[in-house]
């Protein structure tokens, strides 16, 4: 940081003018349109709030959103935790080859994993044949268009997010600290969990704001995998603008998930320190 | 090039105007489709569609044909979507000439948002099926919902026929593909016709009835929200009989898959053509859609796709009748069920609502 900012002159100007180019380019991609979402969402004053917040099915699409966002997160961190711990603790070929299984998934298009899940998942899909060949079950379970579905298909696609996370925090661990806790005669399960665990909370904290967060806003993979009973808030803004025409519905809704999103990362910033939690934070502001 | 082209073209079609104006001036009706309807055309027009197969052939069967006839380009741009319309015309800068609407846009003289149609370069008076021309749109193509089902759980004697063995799991068992993501859009209606309610006491629809005709079959409805889906879990056997539509099952059949449907009570669809206020050549671009509504023309999307014209005048060629909707129409209680789609834009919100409710309970 403090080398970037002695840049003295010329560079500094050149800097300074890069910063602006990215300025502007927030400046018309984020905010204009957002900007002109508002003002559609208010074009009936607060009438297009109260539509949304009357109907059932928005209501019921912002709760199974809800559940399904802290359901992703949670196994997300359980899938995820483990598997990052391996990667920043194992020898190098093992890390290597869990962190290239994970770039793999994480580089394919979530359209083509949304649909391997359903192919998969179906009454007559990977899962169903072999345990019906088995003969563990007679029937085929109902496991596509199910919020399970959903689920399952939702941690696939976010895991990486909270890998990612964890195994950058878990780097900058020393094992030394560890090995020293070791020596000072703890077990090897209580080094972790006094020493270890609490250490890499920030970085588990950020993959999980990411996942969750993320959760909020998706529709291609619950539109795939889930049923026409379990739409989320996606799915009920799609349904506002694209089939009954009516934009000032769908952008009160898209407001209304801005709120959730922005109150739930002031929440963070106030209760987790989200500068930490980003990992943005400056050496002030960490304290 | 392009422009010694359209010059050409220019004098061409000027002349074939004066020509047209002079020979039958009393006619004005059948010369709808020539690129000589009175008005000098050039230029290009830009069609707005869907894309995909439905795509492919209204480029091959109107398209080209008329870039051909005209010397106006006509262009597909596929990446037609209701929302991005509206948005085009709102904010005044319009890409597209002709846009392909379902009946969920409003197409009526209140929409100001549209061309007016005109009756005289537009064959309007053909229209008089169930499909009529409206204040700001003409039908283009018909398509169907059918009651299609699993031949390998059916044979074609004992298949079910219509909606009532539809919604009859005793006598047809198996699970039904049904989208309920338009709030059962003409299915409410071929609900109700099963459990006796007559045609033209369908309006205004009861939707609590439909849903009731529906409740004790529901734990065997399989809700889904596109076609492919229809298609998929019906040939799969996952479902023995589903509500999908015509072309695809035709489609699936033709690659060999075990899919057949009943033509009775088939429920009628139409895209419509509309040209949106704003648009940089509108005399060319009702001259396309005169051409592509023409008795003379409507009928050709079918050697390309299992639509039927949505002129009914129009004939489809005898290869391809058997496919096509508006060529197997059923009579009687058999006939098509063609919902009444002004009822349905005004309610669709609170329809969409109720069946959003029933299935998610």
């Amino acid at each position: 940081m403090g080398r970037v900012l002695s840049i003295q002159g010329g560079g500094r100007r050149w800097w300074i003018s890069v910063g602006l180019l990215g300025l502007l380019f927030v400046l018309l991609a984020l905010v204009v349109p957002l900007v002109v979402v508002v003002q559609r969402s208010l074009d009936a004053g607060f009438g297009n709030f109260a539509d949304a917040l009357a109907s059932a099915s928005f209501l019921r699409s912002l709760g199974n959103t809800a559940t399904l966002a802290v359901s992703v997160t949670v196994w997300s961190a359980l899938i995820g935790y483990p598997y990052a711990y391996a990667m920043a603790r194992s020898g190098r070929v093992l890390s290597r080859v869990l962190m290239t299984a994970l770039m793999l998934s994480f580089w394919t298009s979530l359209l083509v994993r949304s649909y391997a899940w359903q192919v998969i998942l179906n009454d007559t899909g990977l899962v169903n044949e072999l345990l019906l060949g088995v003969g563990i079950i007679d029937e085929p379970l109902q496991l596509i268009r199910t919020p399970l579905a959903t689920l399952i298909g939702m941690t696939h696609i976010l895991v990486p997010f909270t890998v990612l996370a964890v195994y950058a925090q878990l780097r900058g661990i020393s094992p030394d600290l560890a090995i020293a806790a070791r020596g000072l005669g703890a077990t090897r399960t209580r080094a972790f969990w006094t020493v270890t665990f609490p250490l890499s909370l920030p970085g588990l904290a950020a993959g999980s704001l990411l996942v969750f967060v993320l959760t909020l806003g998706y529709y291609v993979t619950p539109q795939l995998l889930g049923g026409a009973g379990n739409a989320v808030i996606g799915q009920s803004i799609v349904e506002q603008t694209n089939v009954l025409l009516n934009t000032g519905v769908g952008s009160a809704m898209a407001v209304l998930l801005l709120l959730i999103v922005v109150l739930i990362l002031g929440v963070a910033a106030r209760f987790l320190g989200l500068g930490r939690v980003l990992g943005i934070a400056t050496e002030r502001s960490a304290r | 090039m392009i422009r010694h082209r359209s010059a050409a073209i220019a004098t061409a079609s000027s002349l074939a105007a004066l020509l047209a104006l002079t020979a039958c001036s009393s006619d004005s009706g059948s010369g709808a489709g020539d690129s000589a309807s009175g008005t000098e055309i050039s230029g290009e027009v830009t069609f707005a569609g869907y894309g995909g197969a439905g795509g492919d052939s209204i480029t091959s069967a109107w398209l080209d044909p008329f870039s051909e006839e005209t010397g106006v380009d006509a262009l597909l741009d596929p990446s037609m979507d209701n929302s991005k319309l509206l948005q085009m015309i709102e904010s005044g800068n319009v890409t597209w000439d002709v846009v392909e609407v379902g009946l969920d846009f409003d197409l009526t003289e209140a929409n100001d948002g549209l061309v007016d149609i005109d009756c005289d370069v537009v064959d309007c008076a053909a229209f008089d099926g169930n499909w009529e021309v409206t204040a700001k749109g003409v039908p283009m193509f018909i398509y169907s919902t059918t009651v299609a089902y699993n031949t390998d759980l059916f044979s074609e004697a004992d298949a079910p026929q219509d909606w009532a063995d539809f919604f009859d799991t005793d006598a047809f068992p198996g699970k039904r593909a049904i989208n309920a993501a338009e709030g059962f859009f003409g299915l409410a209606e071929a609900a109700l016709i099963s459990d006796g309610v007559a045609r033209d006491e369908l309006y205004p629809l009861d939707i609590d009835r439909a849903l009731e005709v529906m409740e004790p079959v529901k734990d065997d409805l399989i809700f889904i929200s596109s076609g492919s889906e229809c298609i998929d879990l019906v040939t799969s056997g996952e479902a023995a009989v589903g509500a999908c539509y015509n072309g695809r099952v035709t489609l699936a059949a033709a690659e060999g898959l075990p899919i057949a449907q009943s033509w009775n009570q088939q429920i009628q669809s139409a895209d419509y053509v509309a040209i949106p206020e704003g648009s940089q050549n509108v005399d060319a671009a009702m001259a396309l859609i005169a051409y592509i509504t023409s008795t003379e023309h409507a009928g050709d999307i079918a050697d390309y796709i299992t639509y039927g014209p949505g002129n009914p005048a129009a004939e489809v060629s005898d290869e391809a009748a058997a496919e096509v909707p508006t060529a197997n129409e059923g009579e009687g209680d058999d006939a098509p069920i063609v919902a009444d789609w002004q009822w349905w834009n005004e309610n669709r919100a609170d329809v969409l609502e109720t069946v959003s409710e029933w299935v998610a309970s």
